[in-house]
């Protein structure tokens, strides 16, 4: 049942980096991307608003859609990370984010990086899977 | 029974829908009688009572009734409850009976004045109209009042004999309390009446309502826990709603919410279900009302959340899967309608808590229903028509549905008794005609209001990013209740917006819709312009999509009709056809502005060179680039717009040969052409390029329609990465980074062509100060050709510098133009100006020399006048030419700085050279204009008279030389305290070799005058001789108006023996002269001091010693010779 979808929003509003994690056997949505992009674009407005508010960076849930739930996580650098889910798993996302988090400052400090672009590291994707089987769907 | 006064019949209630009751807080309802509305008085003392009822009023309800009117009539009082069988847990009247029907008070109102003389009569009259009013009410406890209508003012009923009596004797009458009775006097201030009266009436109605309730509250207590579920919450409902009518909103709610308490703890089951969610839904929604009325906005949302968290699993049957999505969206857009109120009555609300969240949240809700709708009720018409019969069934179940005596049961099991199996035929039957009211209820027209709430709450509440979202489902349901025109008018403003946004997927998929949308209200310049974009590189559109909206552009273009993008779209070809006539014009091209799309076809606009001279070619490089993957071969023309649109038709491509776009390539189209020479001097600039799709030459019957691409400066030039394209990042291919790397440039200067002409300046020396100098200025043409309209401006911008042609004119002017003639190639010309400074200092002397040439451009191939123009400045230092002193001298020769009055004194100017310019300078005619108290003394026959006329005339000084010149002058009146003006030398100047005088003036000393009371002279010889007697004369003039006495003593000397008087008491009258005689007898040689005279005036009053006049007016020495050899002295 449970399935997630994870992106990183940096500074200008473009996404960085996209990933969808689904229990196995889930079947997907058709253009579920699509709306799980507008969810989490839309939520950007509570994002932003939480964050000010909020000092710490998980903003746990702050918006929620049909069935999604978005929580977020705001780093220092002011980059977005948004997880839409379906499920209750507060602790998970919340170590998935921070873990997350790790491996994204580790990327940035990647001389060959430009900041506020495209994420496109295979080994990041695979960190990322293997976070999400940890934290999300273990 | 009271069913058949009651209720006219009501619509079908709603699913999770509220009784119209309830919407407003429920007022305490009151009953007039005996108020004619035909009568005037009547009528404002009934509108005084109904209009403007403003916050500050008592909550009351007014109703006027005939004397014929009968209420309801209550029913028997049950005493136990132990047969009762629960059929329902909410009357659907019971509410409008007790808040619209039953009066709480009864008011009479009847015309009698106190002092009315037929009292009894009336009186008689009153009393039985009140008691057939009573008879009315009867069975209830509803208070009564009898309000007398009197039309003349009078004293308050105590004060008052006559009033107290009558009052007693109608309320005997009456059979009414004295404090039933009120007295309305119509008069100016009858709203202040109607207002003290509204507060008795709420009393009233107050203690009707409190005894309501403790009646209600003792039958509760008869009630047994196990067996009586429905009538605790039904009695709890109840008792809240008497509390509200008093006015008690705590103890209302408290009531409220046990009532809601004791449902949530009732098993719902399938049959009941509905039931228990209406009611449930109704008294949520007191609970709601009330707290929002109590000002508690949390407790309300805390409140919608259990209540939705309780039943959100309570689907009930799955056929009628849909009724519960209805109840769900429903009770939100209660919610959110209770919420607005509140804001507009002053609540604020936050970003994260408005009314918008739960619009938003009914609107999903209601697209949910319509999703079970569309799969539930699919089915059910399959199977009616297998049957072949109506889509209704007969009888209908559903016929009842307005009149359920208990809310949310359903019509065809309506009031059954609790346990009584339902009949599963009928139930069936029932679903089938539910199914098939929803299939013909337009759920859109139920989302669409839900969601444009949503979007002004978050338009208000700034969640911009929330409201485009909305506004895009919003289209979407637009486009599925085929009101595409509507759609895609949302969706091509909600897509500015995200235009500017930098999530590319978002727009692709918004675009898709969007040219669903177009496709489907068959709108053509929509759809080609969203075809254009959804082309584009960045889409993740398919190869053959991309393909075919190419081939639909095309399609389009030829008058054609296009090709369905998406596959599940119906078919629109005859509105298409109809459409396209009306909305392409082929004389008149379509213009789509390409700067506010993220387009497939880009274009850069580079001026070679940000200068270019007037006589050199413009050379222009616009870069198209396609980002399709297909050719284009359907564009026709192609321009750049400048801002001087004489360049326009240069740069315009018409060859469809060179016009095709390849895909991918960078199209490089080079333009030259020669500037105007109107603009040489300004900037030319690109303001826009344009590409017109479609055959323009096309010539045939049916006209092709046209459309016109169009670039502005903005996508063009510096706007062009923040706009267009480049902040969606992309997957960036080798030829787009190089097309990102072409340079741009949108304007250049034409400036004007370099003249070729020479100047020369001749000059000799550095400039004197107000000397008119001569200045040469010799020219000389450089250019292949002879120049024409040549002319010479010369110009300063220092002070006091001024030009001129004519000596004989003054010099004026701070700017020249000379017109010179035509010059031959290779010749020259001279230009002569006079120039003049006042000021001493450097100058900049600007020239600029204006011609025309012809010149053979290259790129024209034929001669073109050009302007040029030469511009240079010269430093011109300007020096004083000459230093004046003025100087004053006693008669004695001697300088003095105070003159006296009547005696004469010389004047001398000094004029020295100072400038080095290599001539000499030539003085001429001088003259002294002297001041008024001043006069020359030099013509007059004076012994020492000085020359009157200049001496200088004539004098040529070198640097550093001086010239004198000197004038005997007397001043006549003292002034003792300032100065006076001897006046102004004037002089006249020039250069040896030059011909004009020059002009110079000084302005001479302004000594003090004094007064000098005796004027004294000396005559002697010019000089003595050793041993020879030398007679003297001293001469004594008295000058004042009084007699002078003078002391007179001559002091002895080495040098000189004398005779004469050695000290001598004079006095001399006024204007007279003495003289006195010395024989001097010089004993010495050389210069030699004469004996000292020493004068004291006035000797007996107050002593004055004249030795300074003295000093100053006598000489002091005398020249003796020495005794020549073999001379004899005379003695």
């Amino acid at each position: 049942m449970s399935s997630y979808y994870f992106v990183i929003v940096a500074l200008q509003d473009n996404p960085i980096f996209e990933m969808e994690f689904q229990a196995k056997g889930e079947k997907r949505e058709d253009n579920g991307r699509y709306l799980n992009q507008f969810v989490a674009h839309a939520a950007l407005d509570l994002v932003d608003l939480h964050a000010q508010q909020n000092p710490s960076m998980y903003l746990k849930a702050v918006d929620k859609f049909n069935q999604w739930n978005v929580s977020a996580f705001v780093t220092a650098s002011k980059m977005r990370f948004l997880m839409l889910h379906n499920v209750k798993n507060d602790d998970g996302i919340k170590m998935f984010f921070q873990e997350m988090y790790e491996i994204y400052t580790k990327h940035a400090l990647n001389p060959f990086y430009t900041h506020n672009t495209e994420i496109k590291s295979p080994a990041f994707e695979k960190k990322a899977q293997g976070l999400a089987k940890r934290y999300l769907l273990g | 029974m009271y069913f058949s006064l009651t209720l006219q019949p009501r619509p079908a209630m709603d699913v999770g829908s509220v009784p119209v009751e309830l919407t407003t807080r429920p007022r305490a309802n009151v009953a007039f009688c005996g108020l004619d509305l035909g009568k005037p008085e009547h009528q404002t003392v009934w509108e005084a009572f109904t209009e403007s009822r403003g916050s500050e009023r008592e909550f009351l309800r007014f109703t006027n009734y005939d004397l014929s009117h009968v209420f309801p009539q209550a029913k028997t009082k049950r005493t136990s409850y132990e047969a009762y069988v629960e059929r329902g847990i909410l009357k659907s009247n019971w509410l409008h009976k007790h808040t619209k029907l039953i009066p709480a008070v009864g008011v009479y109102f009847f015309d009698l004045d106190w002092d009315e003389g037929d009292f009894t009569t009336l009186k008689d009259q009153c009393a039985r109209e009140l008691l057939q009013f009573k008879k009315n009410l009867s069975g209830r406890d509803s208070r009564l009042c009898l309000v007398l209508v009197q039309r003349r003012a009078s004293s308050p009923v105590n004060d008052n004999k006559l009033a107290a009596e009558r009052a007693h004797d109608l309320t005997q009458a009456c059979e009414i309390p004295l404090k039933s009775l009120f007295v309305l006097q119509y008069t100016e201030h009858l709203l202040g009446f109607v207002m003290r009266l509204e507060t008795a009436i709420m009393d009233m109605a107050k203690s009707y309502y409190s005894g309501e309730y403790r009646r209600l509250s003792a039958q509760n207590q008869l009630l047994t826990k196990g067996s009586h579920q429905l009538l605790f919450i039904r009695h709890h409902f109840k008792m809240g709603t008497f509390q509200e009518l008093k006015q008690d909103l705590t103890a209302a709610g408290k009531h409220y919410k046990q009532a809601y308490t004791f449902l949530a703890e009732l098993r719902a089951t399938d049959p009941n279900l509905l039931e228990v969610k209406t009611v449930a839904g109704i008294i949520n929604y007191k609970i709601c009302q009330l707290l929002f009325e109590q000002n508690s906005p949390l407790d309300a949302i805390h409140q919608l959340r259990r209540h939705i968290e309780n039943f959100k699993t309570s689907v009930g049957p799955a056929a009628l899967a849909f009724e519960h999505y209805a109840w769900l969206s429903r009770q939100n857009s209660l919610f959110g309608d209770l919420f607005d109120l509140a804001v507009r009555r002053g609540l604020v609300p936050i970003q994260t808590q408005h009314p918008g969240f739960y619009y938003l949240s009914a609107a999903q809700h209601a697209l949910l229903r319509k999703k079970a709708a569309q799969q539930l009720c699919q089915a059910m018409t399959l199977f009616s028509r297998r049957q072949d019969a109506p889509d209704i069934p007969e009888p209908d179940p559903l016929i009842d549905a307005g009149s359920v005596p208990y809310y949310g049961q359903r019509p065809w099991r309506a009031a059954v008794a609790k346990g009584e199996a339902p009949d599963p035929q009928l139930e069936e039957i029932a679903i089938k005609a539910l199914q098939y009211h929803e299939k013909h209820t337009n759920q859109s027209n139920i989302i669409i209001p839900l969601l444009s709430g949503a979007v002004s709450q978050f338009k208000k509440y700034r969640g911009p990013r929330h409201k485009r979202r909305q506004m895009v489902l919003l289209a979407e349901e637009y486009i599925a209740n085929s009101e595409h025109d509507k759609a895609l008018s949302i969706l091509m403003h909600v897509l500015l917006d995200y235009r500017q946004e930098r999530w590319p997927s978002l727009l692709t998929e918004i675009l898709a819709t969007a040219l669903r949308a177009a496709y489907l209200a068959a709108n053509p310049v929509h759809y080609l312009t969203l075809a254009i974009e959804y082309m584009s590189a960045w889409t993740d559109c398919s190869r053959e999509l991309r393909d075919s909206l190419l081939n639909d552009v095309a399609r389009i273009l030829d008058g054609q009709i296009p090709t369905k993008p998406f596959a599940d779209l119906e078919d629109k070809s005859s509105l298409w056809t109809d459409k396209l006539q009306t909305a392409l014009k082929p004389d008149c091209p379509v213009v789509l502005d390409m700067d506010k799309l993220r387009s497939c076809i880009h274009c850069k606009a580079y001026f070679k060179s940000p200068t270019y001279s007037s006589d050199e070619t413009i050379q222009l490089l616009v870069y198209v680039r396609s980002e399709l993957n297909l050719d284009i071969n359907f564009v026709s023309n192609f321009s750049v717009h400048f801002n001087h649109n004489v360049y326009d038709s240069q740069c315009a491509v018409t060859d469809p040969r060179v016009l095709g776009l390849v895909a991918g390539r960078t199209h490089t189209f080079n333009f030259t052409f020669p500037a105007n020479q109107q603009h040489v001097g300004g900037q030319i600039k690109v303001v826009g390029v344009s590409m017109i799709l479609g055959n323009q030459n096309w010539s045939g019957t049916a006209p092709k329609p046209l459309v016109m691409l169009k670039w502005s400066a903005a996508s063009l030039g510096t706007q062009f990465f923040k706009l267009a394209w480049d902040p969606i990042p992309q997957k960036k291919t080798e030829r787009e980074s190089s097309f990102m790397e072409l340079p741009h440039r949108l304007s250049a200067t034409i400036a004007h062509r370099p003249a070729r002409m020479s100047l020369k300046w001749s000059l000799e020396g550095p400039a004197l100060c107000e000397e008119l100098l001569p200045l040469k200025i010799e020219l000389t043409n450089n250019e292949s050709g002879d120049i024409g309209n040549v002319q010479a401006t010369i110009t300063t911008t220092s002070a006091g510098t001024n030009f001129t042609l004519d000596p004989n004119l003054a010099a004026d002017r701070p700017s020249l133009t000379v017109d010179i003639p035509p010059i031959r190639s290779g010749s020259s010309q001279s230009v002569s100006v006079l120039v003049r400074s006042t000021e001493v200092g450097t100058k900049d002397v600007d020239l600029t020399i204006y011609y025309e040439t012809s010149l053979n451009v290259e790129s024209e191939g034929k001669n073109v006048l050009c302007k040029c123009h030469r511009h240079d400045v010269m430093k011109l230092s300007v020096e004083r030419a000459f230093d004046l002193g003025g100087f004053l001298l006693s008669r004695k020769v001697s300088p003095i700085s105070k003159i006296r009055a009547g005696e004469p004194f010389i004047l001398a100017v000094d004029i020295s050279s100072r400038s080095e310019c290599g001539h000499g300078l030539e003085l001429g005619e001088c003259a002294v204009e002297l001041g008024s108290n001043v006069k020359s003394i030099g013509n007059s026959n004076h012994v020492d008279s000085l020359p009157g006329s200049s001496q200088v005339l004539g004098v040529q000084l070198l640097k550093g030389e001086t010239a004198r010149d000197c004038y005997f002058l007397q001043a006549d009146n003292p002034t003792e305290t300032e100065v006076t003006s001897l006046g102004v030398f004037r002089y006249k100047w020039k250069r040896e070799t030059y011909q004009h005088w020059n002009e110079g003036r000084f302005i001479l000393p302004s000594p003090i005058v004094l007064t000098c009371p005796i004027s004294l002279n000396l005559r002697t010889p010019p000089h003595a001789r050793v041993r020879t007697p030398l007679p003297v004369q001293y001469s004594l003039l008295n000058r004042s108006d009084r007699i002078q006495e003078i002391n007179l003593q001559m002091n002895s000397s080495e040098a000189f023996m004398f005779s004469g008087s050695k000290q001598l008491s004079l006095r001399i009258p006024p204007g007279k002269k003495e003289f006195l005689q010395y024989n001097l007898y010089p004993l010495v040689a050389g210069y030699v001091a004469l004996p000292k005279l020493h004068l004291q005036l006035d000797p007996e009053t107050t002593p004055v010693d004249l030795d300074s006049i003295v000093d100053e007016m006598l000489p002091a020495y005398i020249f003796v010779m020495p005794h020549g050899k073999g001379a004899k002295s005379p003695s």
